[in-house]
């Protein structure tokens, strides 16, 4: 049988990677190799130098397997002496071109050099530098000619080469050759004779360039200026894969611009072949060596050229490009170029596929292929490259990049494998064709696929019902992967009709978020952040401003018609008022945030993208899309373009440059100069915020504070409320409390001393002494937050007949022209609160608060709504004599400064401070004078400090209201003059005095009434007379009542007759005194005699029953307190049978003691010294128990 | 008195602490009695814990006075405890504790009964912090815990009468019979839990009522009870009693001749949850 591989021989340009030293003098490497179109160019421009007067320099730059070094090697072997390795050579070469051969060798003899060849210095570069690589080569080239290196007779740089070679290659310290040696020595070389220089993988040395200094790059200069110009004949060729810049990508600049320059030397080449140019190769490659078949192959063509020109594809419709091609079939050769460019090695995997010997090459799949005598010629198709690639070329894909594409398609066909032959053909044939369709007319269309086979449109249909195939309308192609019966087209243009009438802002504010825009230049200038939000407006609207404490500063409307109309401003903006503490000539006095008109000359490209995003939006969440990944992705894809065209769109737009920029105000608005960036907006913020505090902190002086930063403000406030008058605040370390501390109230000088080394106060900022700054941007600082304080100041002065909301302070402070910022706010109200503490009362829901306090400062920074302030201002006249007279009753110290006394504020919190933990039972009770208890009404009743102190107290005291009119201190005189002492309003204040201490110490006697009643009816004085029998007696009593009673009456834990009484009572009654009703005093002074009666009764009992045992005794209380003030209590007793006898020794005792210090009385004082110290001592109690009475006792007082 | 180690005893409002206090009252002179006030105890609560105060004639130091729910409340704009987020233990019990008692050595006694050893109180994690357990080391049980009540005259708190444990009159994990309770002893308190629940603080906005229903969780409507609003609640009131009698008469079946104390908490209705704070109920 005869089979394609006996009329087919294929030629191998490389099967393998060439490799100049290996090769060189190697026949075999040049037998299958084909001169291609651009090897012959170089060939061609080498030649012509030699021909011409003097040397030359070329780079080549080609990819990995595009036979540059093959290239080298037909370099090596045309110029190279006599032999068979340059016949071979110069038979390939006319081959190519004819003229090509005769010119090689006329420029041999002009350089006599045809029967021993020219110098060949071919050398592969290694990672080192130019100079070791180019010595190597001159060895070599030298060694070639000569065998050896001779003497210096005959090469006169002998012995600089020699000493150069053994100075490079010893083993320890080598050094490379100097330029001007390596230089000398070619031109040594080619005096007698050219030099060919060739430097495979050059781009190695360049990385090793790029690496560290050397004086590489003079040396490739200077060779390539000696084969130019002086007439040397050194020819250099370099070869690598990049150009010189992409390998010195991480030099400096210095030695990338050396290298450029010495690029200039050279010629460069581009190794790059076009896709027809490869199809040529293939056709070299392919030779038909039977004569006969010629014509077969011809008709063949034809057939094949008009089907293609039919489908529309000219890369490869010439019936003769289609014959060199045979037996590939077209389809075959029209997508190999490219197969292998993508997925391969270039030409070296071309020839793999062709020439190798392993299974599935055109070579042993030819040995397979029968070839008769007539009918259809045979050819190897499509799906024999495919299967050819997938299994060799599969697993180096990964490394190019397009490997998405690659694995899909392999991963989709290994799943449809076992297909009968008809489909396999086709479905690789579409797989290959997927590979490698970019755009154009290859692609697997039907009418392409018809050449694979005639019989496609059934195969197709076949596997397009069975999902392994979809077709793919609008890109008339099939496709391996799945596809999608949406049509996205249509929907898309349905879209679009559906939003053709909605305005555009209206389009653009469901499609593009603007984020807030930062105005940059006024930001910098005052340590700020402004924000202005942005959003999209027709032009024709009514605009209210943002609310003062909203996060942003200002708002940028991007008004979306051309029309040259801008929105106006609404009433509420215009009646939140004007501010006329501004220079007069300032533009803009508007109260509310800042609004920006952005409007531009042109709109249609942002109409038209923002619409093909909406429309492709809408078209995403159409549910046949949803559902539908292929369409999904495909959508995704068209919609992450519109994206980038309408942002493209929205940035040309609405450029400074290209709009024009207005700040709207009550009338036509103020221009704006565009400038660049967001400088309208600077310009605006100016305007708006002429006042605005610099606090240069910048987690202070934000809208919205950071858990952190928050943290920090708390406890900022917390030692400004705590610690106001402490140098720093008392605050330790450098946190970034103390940083807010710094920014915002030290330098400023709102903390400071009172005077030079006096407590700290807070005040109107003022310039620190210390700190006196010349600059302008301190002074303009100091004065700005002085407007601040002092329009702080204004409102506070206001609210004297009438509250001022602490919200509404935030909202003046937040607006126009102040601007502060909403984490600055509570720290300057904060201070300016401190500041007048004396004169500045707060309430909070609507309750008078004795100050401020942190946990109060807390809720008002998060509330301040719920909180109001009133301003108290020093009394005159009459009432600032009442005033004068309380504090002097209640022994307020008098301050200094500022918070001099005499105020109606410290006065009511005095009061406020003393009553408002009255006891539950004072709050309710009768048992109280009439007066305390009016007083006691009045404070219940009253909200206001001033109506309480000057009509409701003396009302309730029985004195005249104090008129807030301006009386003389004389004429009130006969109106409250009704007791003696200081003043006219004394008898006041001794009235409310007594009132206020019977108020607050009545529980408490109360208590200590009850208790004088217990011990009248105990028939006692001292309750020790009381509890000490109780204690006798706890085991007697069984009854839970009296038993409680009698435990508490026994316990001495108490440190006064108040507290025992106390806890008695509460027995007594099941509720502590202080909460009890006047019901339950009622109770307990009807059950304390019963209870007592019946103690009385059982003590009697008890006494009887202790003298049958025979042990009777009476127990004293004894308490010492020793020089510590602690006090040690105890029982003691003697018994009566012991008394006597004790007597008479203590007698004794006292006697001796009498005669040895002076005195009876001294002597009892010292008995009862040294007693109390050894007996009550805690040393002395362990002693005291052993003995059986005293613990008797002591166990009872326990 | 030098000694560097404090020694701590914690008040909840019931009976277990209070009647460690008392038991500790002379072991321990030195104690120092606290209570982490929320601020939104029962009335009974406070009035049982000045009798006792009074009766150990030595005060019990009030954590947190000054921060209490509402102050909370109002701080996290109505942001309302669940068992889910229960920041009330957190800012108003565990860290007042912590913070007054500091870092030096402290001693803290549990009220943790010889006879339920196994429950878990809050017992602290900081290591300066030791813990003892006096009824359980010495054998005081539930009659022992009564006794020392009975003893001091103290009685118990009032509260008894209606709810199994002291804590706030909200507090998320009361039953719904002691929703009932609330709204029959205390109906201002139960009015001032229903406005809570819409996040709405009753006289404390600047002349009225604080509502924070656009602030914290805005739409989201929160129930203390789970399942049903306060209102819903106190409308299922003849329901709720009846169920609740019922657990009653089956928790007194399956145990005889016990105090009605112990029968309320053994009690739960279906819908209650057996859960509770382990650290208000200490």
């Amino acid at each position: 049988m005869t089979t394609l591989a006996d009329v087919l021989s294929v030629r191998r340009q490389f099967a393998r990677s060439a490799s100049l030293e290996r090769d060189a003098e190697n026949v075999e490497p040049l037998d299958g190799y084909v001169v291609t179109a651009r090897a012959l160019d170089v060939v061609e421009r080498v030649t012509a130098a030699a021909l011409g007067p003097a040397g030359g320099a070329w780079s080549i730059t080609g990819p990995y397997g595009s036979g540059k070094s093959s290239l080298g090697l037909l370099l090596d072997a045309a110029f190279g002496p006599p032999g068979v390795a340059r016949e071979r050579a110069l038979a390939k070469l006319a081959d190519a071109a004819p003229a090509a051969k005769d010119d090689v060798l006329r420029a041999l003899s002009r350089h006599q050099s045809r029967s021993a060849g020219i110098f060949r210095a071919l050398v592969t570069a290694d990672r080192e530098p130019v100079a070791r690589t180019v010595l190597r080569g001159l060895h070599r080239a030298v060694v070639r000619r000569y065998g050896r290196v001779p003497g210096s007779a005959e090469f006169a740089a002998s012995s600089l080469l020699k000493l150069a070679q053994r100075r490079a290659s010893r083993a320890k310290d080598p050094v490379d050759p100097s330029v001007s040696e390596l230089v000398e020595i070619a031109h040594c070389i080619a005096s007698q004779s050219p030099l060919l220089i060739v430097i495979d993988e050059f781009g190695k040395n360049l990385e090793a360039a790029g690496d560290d200094e050397s004086s590489d790059t003079y040396l490739l200069q200077r060779l390539a200026e000696a084969g130019q110009g002086t007439g040397l004949p050194i020819f250099v060729v370099t070869l690598q894969h990049l150009s010189f810049e992409e390998y010195l990508a991480n030099a400096d600049d210095r030695r990338r611009r050396d290298w450029a320059k010495v690029q200039g030397r050279f010629v460069d080449v581009a190794f790059t072949e076009s896709a027809a140019q490869t199809r040529a190769l293939i056709a070299e490659a392919l030779q038909v060596d039977d004569d006969r078949l010629r014509g077969r192959i011809d008709a063949w063509a034809v057939t094949h050229a008009e089907s293609l020109a039919a489908a529309g594809v000219s890369d490869l419709s010439e019936p003769d490009k289609i014959a060199a091609c045979w037996p590939l079939h077209p389809i075959a050769a029209l997508v190999l170029p490219e197969l292998c460019n993508r997925f391969g090695q270039h030409e070296r995997t071309l020839f793999s596929f062709l020439a190798g010997s392993e299974s599935g090459t055109v070579a042993s799949l030819a040995a397979d292929i029968a070839l008769n005598g007539e009918g259809e010629l045979p050819s190897i198709g499509p799906e024999a490259v495919y299967d050819y690639f997938m299994d060799t070329g599969g697993a180096g894909v990964s490394t190019v990049g397009r490997s998405g594409r690659w694995t899909e398609i392999a991963g989709r066909l290994r799943d449809a494998h076992g297909l009968p032959g008809e489909e396999s053909r086709v479905i690789k044939s579409v797989a290959l064709l997927n590979l490698v369709a970019t755009s154009g007319a290859t692609r697997a269309s039907a009418s392409v696929l018809r050449l694979v086979d005639p019989a496609s449109k059934e195969t197709l249909a076949g596997l397009e019902h069975r999902g392994l195939l979809t077709y793919r309308a609008f890109a008339d192609e099939y496709r391996v992967w799945h596809g999608t019966d949406v049509n996205v087209t249509e929907l898309t243009a349905a879209a679009h009709d559906r939003i053709a009438d909605q305005p555009l802002h209206q389009v653009l504010g469901a499609v593009y978020a603007v984020e807030p825009i930062v105005a940059a230049r006024h930001s910098a200038q005052n340590d700020v952040v402004r924000l202005f939000r942005c959003r999209f407006v027709h032009g024709d609207e009514m605009i209210d401003p943002l609310a003062a404490l909203d996060a942003a500063d200002g708002e940028l409307l991007l008004v979306t018609s051309t029309e040259g109309r801008f929105p106006t401003l609404s009433d509420e903006a215009i009646r939140s008022g004007t501010h006329q503490r501004s220079a007069p000539h300032r533009l803009w006095r508007l109260r509310s945030k800042p609004v920006v008109a952005a409007m531009p000359d042109e709109v249609a490209d942002l109409d038209r993208a923002a619409r093909e995003v909406a429309a492709l939006n809408d078209v995403l969440s159409a549910p046949q899309v949803e559902n539908d990944w292929v369409a999904r992705r495909e959508v995704g894809e068209r919609l992450a373009l519109a994206r980038s065209q309408l942002e493209a769109a929205m940035s040309s737009t609405y450029s400074t440059a290209n709009c024009s920029w207005t700040l709207l105000d009550q009338s036509a608005g103020i221009p704006l100069q565009p400038g660049r960036g967001s400088a309208p907006l600077s310009e605006a913020a100016d305007l708006a915020y002429p006042d605005a505090p610099r606090v240069p902190n910048e987690m202070l002086n934000r809208s919205e504070l950071t858990s952190q930063g928050a943290k920090a403000r708390r406890l900022l406030l917390e030692a400004m409320i705590e610690c106001g008058s402490e140098f720093r605040l008392d605050l330790k370390g450098y946190g970034p409390e103390m940083a807010m501390y710094e920014a915002a109230l030290r330098y400023s000088g709102v903390h400071r001393p009172r005077r030079a080394g006096g407590e700290f106060v807070f005040g109107r900022p003022r310039a620190r002494k210390d700190r006196v700054s010349s600059e302008a941007s301190e002074q303009i600082e100091h004065v700005r937050l002085t407007h601040v304080w002092g329009a702080i100041e204004s409102a506070f002065d206001a609210a004297k007949s009438s509250r001022l909301n602490i919200r509404d302070l935030y909202v003046m402070l937040a607006s126009p022209p102040y601007g502060v910022k909403a984490g600055v706010i509570p720290v300057i109200v904060t201070a300016a609160l401190l500041a007048r503490a004396d004169r500045i009362a707060i309430y909070e829901h609507g309750t008078f608060q004795l100050g401020l306090s942190p946990e109060l400062s807390e809720r008002m920074v998060r509330n301040p709504g719920h909180f109001e302030v009133k301003h108290f201002a020093n009394v005159s006249g009459s009432r600032k004599a009442a005033v004068d007279a309380l504090a002097a009753g209640f022994g307020i110290d008098p301050g200094v400064g500022n918070s001099r006394v005499g105020n109606v504020l410290s006065v009511t919190r005095h009061i406020a401070a003393r009553t408002r933990r009255l006891e539950n039972w004072t709050r309710c009770t009768s048992h109280l004078s009439d007066r305390a208890l009016a007083v006691r009404d009045a404070l219940t009743e009253a909200t206001e400090p001033d109506v309480l102190l000057f009509e409701s107290l003396p009302a309730a005291l029985g004195h005249t209201p104090i008129a807030a009119t301006a009386v003389r201190a004389r004429d009130g005189v006969s109106t409250l003059r009704s007791g003696g002492g200081g003043g006219p309003y004394s008898a006041f204040a001794d009235d409310l005095s007594l009132s206020l201490d019977e108020l607050t110490g009545r529980c408490r006697e109360l208590v200590l009434e009850l208790c004088a009643e217990l011990l009248s009816a105990a028939g006692e004085r001292a309750r020790v007379a009381v509890s000490g029998p109780a204690v006798g007696l706890i085991d007697e009593v069984l009854d839970p009542q009296m038993r409680s009673f009698v435990l508490a009456l026994s316990n001495d834990v108490y440190e006064d007759d108040h507290d025992w009484m106390a806890s008695i009572a509460t027995v007594l009654a099941g509720k502590a005194p202080s909460e009890w009703t006047d019901r339950d005093l009622a109770a307990v002074r009807a059950r304390l005699p019963q209870r007592l009666a019946a103690f009385n009764r059982l003590r009697a009992l008890h006494a009887e029953r202790r003298a049958a045992d025979g042990l009777p005794f009476e127990a004293l209380r004894v308490a010492v307190t020793d020089p510590s003030g602690a006090e040690e209590a105890r029982l003691v007793g003697v018994a009566h049978e012991e008394r006597s006898a004790v007597e008479s020794a203590v007698d004794d005792l006292l006697a001796k003691i009498a005669e040895a210090v002076g005195s009876p009385q001294r002597a009892h004082n010292a008995v009862m010294a040294i007693l109390a110290e050894r007996l009550l001592a805690p040393s002395g109690a362990a002693h005291a128990e052993t003995d059986p009475l005293s613990a008797k006792i002591a166990d009872g007082v326990r | 008195m030098t000694s560097s180690v404090r020694h701590i005893c914690g008040i909840s409002g019931g009976k277990d602490s209070s009647a460690l206090a008392l038991y500790l009252r002379d072991r321990v002179p030195e104690m120092e009695y606290f209570f982490c006030d929320t601020g939104a105890e029962l009335p009974e609560t406070y009035e049982f814990l000045t009798r006792l105060e009074v009766i150990l004639g030595k005060p019990i130091v009030r954590l947190n006075s000054e921060r209490g729910f509402d102050h909370w409340f109002e701080v996290f704009r109505g942001a309302l405890p669940s068992p889910q987020m229960r920041w009330c233990t957190k800012v108003m019990k565990i860290k007042p504790i912590e913070a007054w008692i500091g870092d030096k050595p402290a001693i803290s006694y549990v009220a943790i009964r010889a006879d339920e050893a196994n429950r878990k109180g809050y017992i602290s994690t900081k290591p300066n912090i030791e813990s003892r357990f006096p009824f359980v080391e010495d054998g005081v049980d539930h009659e022992g815990v009564m006794k020392i009540l009975d003893d001091a005259g103290i009685g118990l708190p009032a509260y008894y009468d209606w709810r199994t444990r002291s804590g706030c009159y909200f507090c998320f994990y009361q039953r719904k019979a002691e929703w009932i309770g609330l709204a029959d002893r205390h109906p201002e308190l139960f009015e001032r839990a229903v406005a809570i629940e819409q996040k709405v603080l009753l006289d404390a906005g600047v002349d009225g009522n604080a509502d924070f229903g656009d602030r914290a969780m805005a739409g989201r409507q929160y129930t203390w009870s789970g399942g049903e609003t306060l209102v819903q609640l106190r409308d299922r009131r003849t329901e709720i009693l009846d169920r609740h009698a019922d657990a009653l008469a089956r928790a007194k079946t399956a145990r005889r001749n016990i105090p009605l104390i112990e029968v309320l908490a053994d009690a739960f209705d279906d819908d209650d949850s057996a859960e509770q704070c382990t650290v208000c109920a200490l």
